[in-house]
């Protein structure tokens, strides 16, 4: 391995945990292990700058298969996120969801559960709600690149599976995984769904590289140099 | 003569005749319900004031309503907890228990008439059953702060 694949593989590295601490603030908080406006404060806010600075540090060191990786996995999961709201958004209208999540996620996110949302609540909640999702866009193209759409659609049900396992499902008391309400776990797989198929035809469309990004034997094996 | 334990029952039931003859007009459910002059959010602005003149303070306040707005059922419903702090001494020097019914929580709500209702559940009631005379006391003092607040609201 080259200095330099070794310093993309350390940005890339670098970029998959910070992209990795939005979308577990919530299940940590809702687990009981801290408040969660503490977690933004502490966690989020510093890991979105890092991000930044490890975009700006990616195309500054000319590793620009990186830089675009973070700016397309970005930019296509919040398009996707759009496409999972309209599944969610229908679904609690007609009575199908527990709650309103990005509603949820704001007044734990101000810290004023027992005073309700407010417009500053519902705008941080719905900014987070869609950082998540570009969140897990990052992860996808940093972590995956240009894959077919059945990887983003598995990628999207995992997402989804994990948020039915996690402590956020849980603190709602709708049994095993939404298993008291049916519609809940349903909206969630299909919302998902939407996600992995926006998140795949973004990418493919917007990638170039198909290759892994972190598979050094890859590379090592074949011989193929890393595309700038 | 009354034992204390006849003595606390007795106190909410005397506070209750007391508000039934006052012409305030009551609801069914636990402990004091009385119709309110105005709307919920009102109501809530009155009473917050009327806490501070009555020598108490707001010390938490829960949005029922806008809570529950996130799960999409529309309801009118505040909930202050007032309190003060040198009440707060005597009781949880006496008992260290305490905080299970201090600060008194006063409920405002709508119902489905659209009238607006305040109500709480009497001091005497719960802290009562500590038995402990000065905390009885407390009690009795608190449920007559609470019954001149809502009398004050009632409409």
């Amino acid at each position: 391995m080259t200095l330099r694949q070794l310093e993309e593989t350390v940005l890339s590295v670098l970029a998959l945990m910070m992209a990795g601490i939005s979308p577990n603030i919530f299940p940590v908080a809702q687990a009981g292990y801290a408040n969660m406006a503490y977690l933004a404060t502490r966690f989020l806010i510093p890991s979105i700058g890092i991000l930044v600075v490890l975009w700006a540090a990616s195309l500054a060191r000319g590793h620009a298969r990186l830089a675009r990786r973070l700016l397309v996995g970005a930019v296509a999961g919040i398009a996707a996120t759009v496409g999972l709201e309209a599944v969610r958004i229908t679904s609690f209208h007609f009575g199908g969801m527990p709650g309103d999540l990005p509603r949820l996620m704001g007044v734990l996110l101000t810290d004023r559960l027992m005073l309700g949302p407010s417009p500053l609540s519902d705008t941080l909640g719905w900014l987070y709600h869609f950082w998540n999702g570009a969140s897990f866009g990052i992860i996808f193209a940093v972590l995956l690149g240009r894959r077919s759409s059945a990887w983003a659609i598995g990628f999207g049900q995992l997402i989804g599976i994990g948020f039915l396992l996690s402590p956020a499902v849980k603190a709602l008391g709708i049994g095993f995984m939404g298993s008291d309400m049916p519609t809940m776990p349903l909206t969630v797989v299909l919302a998902h769904l939407v996600y992995g198929l926006i998140l795949g035809w973004l990418s493919r469309r917007w990638l170039q590289g198909g290759d892994w990004l972190l598979a050094f034997a890859e590379y090592r094996h074949s011989g193929v140099s890393f595309p700038a | 003569m009354f034992k204390r334990k006849h003595w606390n029952g007795i106190v909410p039931a005397v506070l209750a005749g007391v508000m039934a003859l006052s012409g305030a007009a009551y609801a069914a459910g636990p402990g004091v319900q009385v119709e309110a002059k105005g709307s919920v959010e009102a109501v809530v602005a009155n009473l917050k004031k009327m806490v501070a003149d009555n020598g108490m303070m707001v010390m938490g306040e829960l949005h029922q309503g806008k809570v529950l707005a996130m799960t999409g059922l529309k309801v009118e419903s505040e909930t202050v907890f007032v309190g003060n702090p040198t009440v707060g001494k005597e009781l949880f020097t006496e008992e260290p228990g305490a905080g299970l019914v201090v600060p008194i929580r006063i409920n405002v709500y709508a119902d489905a008439q659209g009238s607006t209702w305040v109500s709480y559940i009497p001091p005497s009631e719960q802290l009562g059953s500590y038995q402990n005379a000065k905390v009885s006391q407390v009690a009795a003092m608190l449920d007559g702060k609470l019954h001149d607040l809502v009398q004050m609201l009632a409409k």
